[in-house]
């Protein structure tokens, strides 16, 4: 059921406005890559271009190996799970899942018969003879998961399916799509703007904006050593800290930080997760900062800081620390990289 | 006191806001066919006593009955054609976005054309001194299709003019959420077809089960074209209807009424099997 997909050199353009610049993107068997971005990045046009419902400006859609121009979406092998569910609404359930076998000449029993397991998979069977139209909004999207897995297509494509649930029903889903990839183990594209959703169900991460690839690479990667600013801003990084790299060494407000090996010197900005700095006693961190915010995200605290020091303009970090932080308002703590060293990006 | 949907105040005041348009309906309705029914029977003469008679109704039965299966046929064929037609339309302008806008338009065009005019047009078109005999280049051979035997023309008239009535209705009522179904179609292995029969057709069975309802009662009552490219005889219940009316023989009046109440009933019949139909298409969904 696994095969290899790649994006070559792909463009769309609608009129004079480019939805999509030379996305290049290569995503292997079985894996799971998301493509994250906001909205008007161009993710969902690329899916659609993927699965034969839109033609490239230019460019090529490779499976395994074979170049899809000219193959209409039903001969493609790959099944898109939209944003909606779009179940057709003159079936059932069983006949919403058994849809793709029945295209495909057989029997009503005998796809019924295999739509049955897929909505067992999705563990929905109870509801099979229910209308369509009689579903909550997680059945909806479970359904459509389960018919969109009963085509068995090479690739699975998924078009931000859960961003109408809420939370709750969001984890299930992501654990479903965890019981489904240890079981079928397909590959998947799948799209989204939810960096945590991303997160959660992707091996990797592509982060799409203004229709380019500012980034591809596994999940902790992205976060903790992105390529740009917009990439450390789309994954939610909060911080970024102007300076200059002498040696290997950043050097800010936020004092001399070590960063990766290889950065030439010159002016930089690093860029430290809010997660990766540590309120600490003054006296002990690399920099001081006086306390100008607090923001209660539930069981976490976004602490903001004004940071001056001798070694470039003030600025501003932020500190996200579990449960609430023993810190008030003006007071001045000290503050550390978690490990002591930091990521340096230039643009 | 429950003041929900559904409840007696709200349902008595829905009931009140709906007067206006349905009292005229009722009283129109009401008084006419009463009117009819009263005539038809002798009860309501033109000039005389009134006098209970089943003449109208017994009378000449075999031409009654002749003219209700002949309107039968025209309102049955046209209907057919004007489904199948305009389901193609719309279909065509659903695949079609670009060619698609100008049928659509010209189908809207259509619509306001009277009939009188429709079939006057059709009536140059096909008869057999027409437009396309001529071009055709065929006197002898070109078939009689205004005035024939099966009402070609006349039938011709009605499914040109409510094809585009039934592509309107159904493009209204399904133009929005057809299209992202039909891409989840294609993905799910439908073939151009396919997504047509097993996707479109089944969308659009209300708005066609309605459509063809409305075509059958207005073809069924329709004068004008089977008037005038129909044959002189035998004649379909409103050409009889509207001939006995009018005839100086006042005593053709109970007659007339007799096959106006015949169309009226297989009218209310049609649009009863319509709304059983509707049902049931509705119970799929």
């Amino acid at each position: 059921m696994s095969s290899r997909l790649e994006f070559r050199g792909l463009s769309r353009a609608f009129g004079q406005a480019e939805v999509l610049h030379e996305v290049s993107l290569t995503v292997e068997p079985s894996r799971c890559v998301a493509l994250l971005g906001a909205s008007g990045s161009g993710k969902s046009t690329l899916l659609r271009i993927a699965a034969g419902l839109d033609d490239p400006s230019s460019g090529q859609v490779l499976v395994d190996g074979s170049d899809l121009d000219g193959v209409p979406s039903e001969e493609r092998g790959l099944a898109l799970v939209f944003q909606k569910p779009l179940l057709f609404p003159h079936l059932n359930v069983v006949d919403n899942v058994a849809f793709s076998a029945r295209m495909t000449g057989q029997s009503r029993k005998a796809a019924r018969r295999h739509a049955m397991a897929y909505l067992e998979l999705v563990h929905l069977s109870d509801l099979a003879r229910r209308s369509a139209g009689c579903l909550s909004g997680g059945q909806e999207q479970r359904v459509a998961l389960a018919r969109a897995l009963a085509r068995n297509p090479r690739i699975l494509l998924l078009d931000e399916p859960f961003s109408s649930l809420d939370s709750r029903l969001r984890d299930d889903m992501y654990s479903l799509v965890e019981d489904i990839r240890a079981e079928l183990a397909p590959t998947i594209v799948l799209v989204t703007h939810d960096r945590r959703e991303a997160s959660i169900l992707a091996d990797s991460i592509a982060v799409l904006d203004e229709g380019r690839i500012l980034q591809h690479g596994p999940v902790a990667q992205l976060h903790y050593q992105p390529a740009t600013l917009a990439v450390n801003r789309i994954l939610g990084g909060l911080n970024a800290l102007s300076g200059r790299v002498t040696g290997g060494i950043h050097q800010s407000v936020f004092g001399r930080v070590p960063v990766q090996p290889g950065m030439v010197d010159g002016p930089a900005f690093l860029v430290m997760r809010q997660e990766a700095i540590r309120i600490v006693v003054t006296g002990e961190g690399t920099a001081v900062g006086s306390v100008t915010g607090l923001k209660s995200l539930g069981a976490h605290t976004l602490v903001r800081t004004e940071v001056t020091g001798d070694h470039g303009p003030s600025g501003t970090l932020t500190i996200d620390v579990a449960g609430e932080p023993d810190v008030t308002m003006g007071q001045v703590v000290g503050l550390k990289p978690v490990n002591d060293s930091g990521w340096a990006v230039t643009r | 006191m429950s003041r929900g949907p559904g409840s007696p105040a709200t349902t008595g005041r829905s009931v009140l806001f709906a007067l206006p348009a349905v009292l005229p309906v009722l009283a129109v309705l009401g008084v006419s066919l009463t009117a009819a029914v009263l005539q038809s029977l002798g009860l309501m003469p033109f000039i005389g006593p009134p006098d209970l008679s089943f003449e109208a109704w017994t009378g000449n039965t075999g031409e009654l009955f002749r003219a209700t299966g002949l309107s039968l046929y025209i309102a049955a064929t046209a209907t057919v054609f004007s489904v199948c037609i305009g389901f193609l339309i719309a279909a065509y302008v659903l695949a079609m976005p670009r060619m698609g806008r100008i049928v659509a338009a010209l189908s809207a065009a259509t619509i306001p054309i009277p009939h009188v005019i429709g079939a006057g047009a059709i009536g140059l078109l096909l008869s057999d001194s027409g437009f396309l005999e001529r071009l055709l280049g065929m006197p002898d051979a070109f078939p009689v299709l205004v005035g024939g035997p099966w009402w070609i023309a006349a039938i011709t008239e009605y499914a040109w003019k409510e094809s585009a009535f039934v592509a309107l209705v159904v493009l209204g009522s399904i133009a929005r959420s057809v299209g992202e179904l039909c891409d989840a179609a294609a993905t799910l292995g439908a073939t151009a077809t396919q997504r047509i029969l097993r996707v479109v057709l089944p969308l659009a069975m209300p708005s066609l089960a309605v459509s063809a309802v409305i075509v059958f009662v207005y073809t069924l009552g329709s004068y004008e074209a089977v008037w005038l490219l129909g044959p002189t005889s035998p004649e379909p219940l409103p050409v009889r209807a509207v001939r006995l009316f009018g005839s100086v023989d006042l005593a053709a009046r109970p007659q007339a009424m007799a096959t106006a109440l015949v169309s009226v009933a297989v009218g209310a019949a049609a649009i009863l099997a319509g709304i059983l139909v509707l049902r049931r298409v509705r119970g799929f969904r």
